[in-house]
C-alpha cells in the first residue's frame, strides 16, 4: 500500500506577500505586485514593468554569518531563499520535531544563472579587454571575494543550505526545469514519500527574472511585453488584449508529510496532495505544441491516478501566463479534458497580480491555492476584460466557494507539462 | 502490488577526443584541462540547422548517442510516449570562442558611453534572441524529447555530479514501483571555464583541475540480463561552506565485498590520487575514467555504470560496483549484477 502525501505547512515570499498571512490579505484586497523596476535602471531598454519584491529583506537573515549575507547581494535568488528559510525556521523546525533525518528530504526548483550586470558594471566595462580569459579572470577576482562562495555556485546551494538548516539528510534534489521546476519539486517529493523513501520532504523552489539580462533575454523571446508609457495591466492571462507575461520572483516551500508521519505527530494536514500528472510535448524547444495533446495527457493523467472525476475539480489555478502561445492552447485542453464541465468549473491565473516567477511559479501559485482552499475563496482574473472564450467560466470578481478538488497548472519552456491535484481537508 | 526488479537494456555514451590547456592569469595563474567533445556533423541524427544554433556541443552528443541507442532497442512510437525521462545536467552555458568575443565587443564598446540608456540600449541590440532558449536549464531533456518522441514523466536534475544518482533514483523507484515500464535516464556534462568557475569554489588555490565534457545515458526497464541490485548513499548533514572530506566508500561493502569497482569524483589531481587510494583498501580490481577525463559531472555516475555493463556483458565481471562522491560530499552506490537464468 502507498503512502498517501499531505501539505501539513506552507509558506511564501512573494511580491504580493512577505508570508503566507501576507498573501491571503493582498489576495482578498486585490493587491497588485506590478510597477514599474525599481531596484536598478531600465533606461534604454523597452521592459520596465515588474512585479518586485519592494521590501529589503535583509531583516530576515539579519544573524546569517556575513558570507552568506556577500552571496546574498549578487545572488538574488539565493536571498530570496536564505530569507525565506530564515522567515520560517523556527515554525517549520518545531513542525518536523524529531522525525528521523535520514528520512526527511528536501527538493528545490532553481531558475538559471545570471550575471547581475547592473551591480558589477563597472568591474567588468574597467576590467575587461579583448582576451578570453581576462573576462573569465575577472569573475574569479569577484568571486574571490566572498569566503567559502563564489559569484557562480552550483545549483544546489539552495537545496543544500535549507538541509543544513533543517538537517535533511535523506536527499537534497534541485529540479531545473524552467517554469515547472517548483511544481516537479513537489512532483519528485510527493513521489519520494509515495514510494518510502521519505516521511518529510520540503518542497519548493526559488526564482528571480527581474535583472537586467533575464529582462533583455524573456522580452527579446517575446514572452514578456515592451513597455508603454502607461502600462499598469502588462499581464492579461486569456485576454484578447495579451500581450505577455509580468516578470517575477518568489521563493516558497511546503512541508509533505506522509500519513504515518502526520498520524504519529497527530499533526492535521491542510490538504492531501492527490496526485501529479507529467510530460512533455516533444513538440519543438521554441514554442509549445499548439495541438496541446500532451498537456492533456498530463490533465488526464492526474486525474485517472487520482480516481477523481473532472466533474469532481472545484477550481482550476491556470497556468495562464498571459502570452498568445499559452493560454488559447490551455482553455483548449480544458475543453477537451473536461467537456461540457470545462466550462462550468472555475479557472484564474493570479499571474496578473504576482507575476510569473519562473522556476517558483509553482509554488507561488500552491501557495495561492492553499490559500483559496483554506478560505473558500478564489481570487479573479484582475484584468480579465474581453476574454479568448467567454463561454469559459473565467472568474472576473473575487469569489467564496468551498474548494473540496482542485487542480494546478503549470507549463515550462521546452514542452514540459507538469499539473497536480489538491484535496482540501476540511 | 509487488515491487518489479530493475534492468539495464542499454548503454551509450560519447567521450571527449581532445584536450585544451587553459591557462587563467589570476589569481594564482592556475592551469586548468578541458576536454571537449567532437560531434559528427554528417550523422543521419544531427540536429537541423534552426535548433543547432542553439543547442551545446554536449546536447548534440546526446540526441545523437541516444537516436542510436533507441535504433538498436527498435522502440516503437507508443513505447516512447510512455517512457520516462530523467536527466542530470550541471552547466548550461558553452564557451564558445563566438560567444565571448561577442561579449566582449559590447562590453568594450559600453565603456565608451556616459549614460546608462546608452549602454543598455547597446547591451539589448546585442543580446541574441535566443539566448533564454541557448541557457535553458532543461534543454536537454527538452530536445531529447522533441528528437526522439520521449513524452513521459520527467525531470531535469542539477547539478553537482551527485544529480546523476538523482536521476537514476527516481528513474528506478518508478519502474520498480510500476509507474513506468522504461526509462530513459542519463547525464549531460558541459565542461569549460564556466564549470571551472562555478566548481573552483570547493578548490581555491588548488592546481591539476581536470574536467571533460561527455554525454552518457541508459535505457532502464522490466526485464534484461544486467540488473540493478542496489542503489544507495550516504546520509550524512551537509554545509554549504563546501568540499566535505568524508571517504566512506567502504560503508556500503558491509554487506558484501566488491568483485569490481568503478569510481568517480575527484577535479584535481590529488582528489585522484586519494580516491584511487581509497579504493585500492576496498578492492583490488577497479578501474576509473578520472585519471583520463578528469571530472564528467553529471554524466561521472552513468559512465560508471556504462563501464560495468560493458564488463558484465563481455563476461570479465559477474558483478560491478560503482561509486561517487560529489563536492558536498554526497557519496553513492549502484550494484550492477549478471542475471543468472
Amino acid at each position: 500500500m502507498k503512502e498517501r502525501v499531505y501539505i501539513i505547512d506552507y509558506d511564501v515570499l512573494s511580491p504580493i506577500g512577505l508570508n503566507r498571512d501576507d498573501l491571503r490579505e493582498n489576495l482578498y484586497n486585490n493587491v497588485k505586485g506590478e510597477s514599474k523596476v525599481s531596484n536598478f535602471e531600465t533606461d534604454g531598454i523597452p521592459f520596465k514593468i515588474a512585479a518586485e519584491i519592494k521590501k529589503d529583506l535583509k531583516f530576515l537573515y539579519r544573524n546569517e554569518e556575513q558570507f552568506i549575507k556577500d552571496v546574498c547581494i549578487s545572488d538574488r535568488k539565493f536571498e530570496l531563499t536564505i530569507a525565506l528559510a530564515n522567515l520560517v525556521e523556527s515554525r517549520f523546525k518545531n513542525i518536523i520535531g524529531d522525525c528521523n533525518p535520514n528520512r526527511r528530504g528536501v527538493v528545490m526548483g532553481v531558475g538559471s544563472d545570471v550575471i547581475m550586470f547592473e551591480q558589477f558594471e563597472k568591474e567588468i566595462t574597467s576590467t575587461v579587454k579583448d582576451t578570453t580569459y581576462q573576462f573569465n579572470d575577472l569573475i574569479m577576482n569577484l568571486s574571490s571575494r566572498i569566503e567559502n562562495m563564489g559569484l557562480m555556485n552550483p545549483y544546489d546551494i539552495h537545496a543544500i543550505y535549507i538541509s543544513e538548516m533543517f538537517d535533511l539528510r535523506a536527499f537534497q534534489k534541485s529540479t531545473l526545469s524552467a517554469c515547472t521546476s517548483s511544481t516537479q519539486a513537489i512532483s519528485i517529493a510527493f513521489d519520494s514519500i509515495r514510494n518510502g523513501k521519505a516521511d518529510i520532504v520540503f518542497a519548493g523552489g526559488t526564482d528571480s527574472i527581474i535583472n537586467t539580462m533575464a529582462l533583455i533575454s524573456f522580452g527579446k523571446l517575446g514572452v514578456i511585453p515592451e513597455s508603454g508609457p502607461h502600462d499598469e495591466k502588462t499581464c492579461k492571462p486569456f485576454d484578447i488584449g495579451r500581450k505577455g507575461t509580468l516578470a517575477g520572483e518568489s521563493a516558497g516551500i511546503a512541508i509533505l508529510a506522509s500519513e504515518t508521519f502526520i498520524k504519529k505527530s497527530k499533526i492535521k494536514p491542510l490538504a492531501e496532495i492527490v496526485s501529479i500528472g507529467n510530460t512533455l510535448d516533444g513538440y519543438k524547444i521554441t514554442a509549445p505544441d499548439p495541438s496541446g495533446d500532451s498537456m492533456e495527457v498530463a490533465i488526464s493523467t492526474a486525474l485517472k491516478n487520482g480516481k477523481v472525476l473532472p466533474g469532481e475539480i472545484d477550481y482550476i489555478n491556470a497556468h495562464g501566463t498571459g502570452t498568445k502561445q499559452n493560454d488559447g492552447v490551455e482553455l483548449a485542453v480544458i475543453n477537451r479534458v473536461f467537456g461540457d464541465y470545462g466550462k462550468e468549473v472555475p479557472i484564474s491565473s493570479t499571474k496578473d497580480r504576482h507575476g510569473h516567477a519562473i522556476a517558483a511559479a509553482g509554488i507561488q501559485e500552491l501557495a495561492v491555492l492553499l490559500t483559496g482552499m483554506k478560505n473558500d475563496f478564489i481570487p479573479s482574473n484582475m484584468n480579465l476584460v474581453n476574454p479568448i472564450d467567454d463561454s469559459f467560466n473565467l472568474v472576473r470578481e473575487n469569489s467564496r466557494k468551498k474548494i473540496k478538488y482542485a487542480l494546478s497548472n503549470n507549463f515550462a519552456f521546452g514542452g514540459v507539462n507538469t499539473v497536480f491535484i489538491l484535496k482540501n481537508i476540511e | 502490488m509487488k515491487k518489479k526488479d530493475v534492468f539495464i537494456s542499454a548503454v551509450n555514451y560519447q567521450l571527449p577526443k581532445r584536450f585544451e590547456e587553459i591557462l587563467l592569469f589570476s589569481p594564482n595563474k592556475q592551469k586548468i584541462i578541458v576536454g571537449g567533445l567532437d560531434v559528427d556533423k554528417k550523422n543521419k541524427y544531427y540536429p537541423a540547422r534552426s535548433d543547432e544554433k542553439i543547442m551545446r556541443t554536449d546536447v548534440i552528443a546526446s540526441i545523437i548517442s541516444i537516436s542510436n541507442l533507441l535504433e538498436k532497442l527498435e522502440l516503437t512510437e507508443e513505447d516512447k510516449l510512455d517512457m520516462s525521462l530523467f536527466v542530470a545536467n550541471s552547466i548550461f552555458i558553452e564557451e564558445s570562442n563566438k560567444n565571448m568575443k561577442r561579449a566582449f565587443s559590447v562590453l568594450n564598446r559600453i565603456k565608451e558611453f556616459g549614460t546608462v540608456e546608452q549602454k543598455l540600449a547597446t547591451i539589448y541590440k546585442n543580446v541574441p534572441p535566443l539566448l533564454a532558449l541557448e541557457t535553458l536549464t532543461n534543454a536537454t531533456m527538452s530536445f531529447i524529447s522533441q528528437y526522439t518522441g520521449i513524452k513521459g514523466n520527467n525531470t531535469t536534475f542539477g547539478s553537482t555530479s551527485h544529480s546523476g544518482f538523482d536521476a537514476l533514483e527516481e528513474a528506478f523507484l518508478q519502474i520498480e514501483n510500476n509507474q513506468t515500464e522504461k526509462a530513459l535516464v542519463g547525464g549531460s556534462n558541459c565542461s569549460g571555464i564556466y564549470s571551472f568557475l562555478t566548481y573552483q569554489n570547493f578548490y581555491k588555490n588548488t592546481d591539476g583541475w581536470k574536467e571533460s565534457a561527455c554525454s552518457s545515458f541508459l535505457v532502464l526497464g522490466d526485464s534484461g540480463d544486467v540488473k540493478i541490485t542496489k542503489i544507495d548513499h550516504n546520509f550524512i548533514k551537509l554545509s554549504i561552506k563546501g568540499l566535505r572530506k568524508n571517504r566512506m566508500w567502504g560503508d556500503f561493502f558491509r554487506d558484501k565485498s566488491p568483485e569490481f569497482i568503478v569510481y568517480s569524483g575527484g577535479f584535481i589531481q590529488d582528489d585522484f590520487v586519494q580516491n584511487e587510494k581509497e579504493v585500492k583498501s576496498i578492492c583490488n580490481d577497479f578501474f576509473s575514467w578520472e585519471r583520463e577525463y578528469g571530472n564528467l559531472g553529471s554524466a561521472s555516475l552513468f559512465m560508471g555504470i556504462a563501464h560495468g555493463y560493458n564488463l558484465i556483458k563481455s563476461g570479465r565481471n559477474k558483478t560491478v560496483d560503482i561509486l561517487n562522491r560529489d563536492v558536498y560530499g554526497r557519496e553513492s552506490h549502484i550494484r550492477i549484477e549478471k542475471v543468472i537464468r
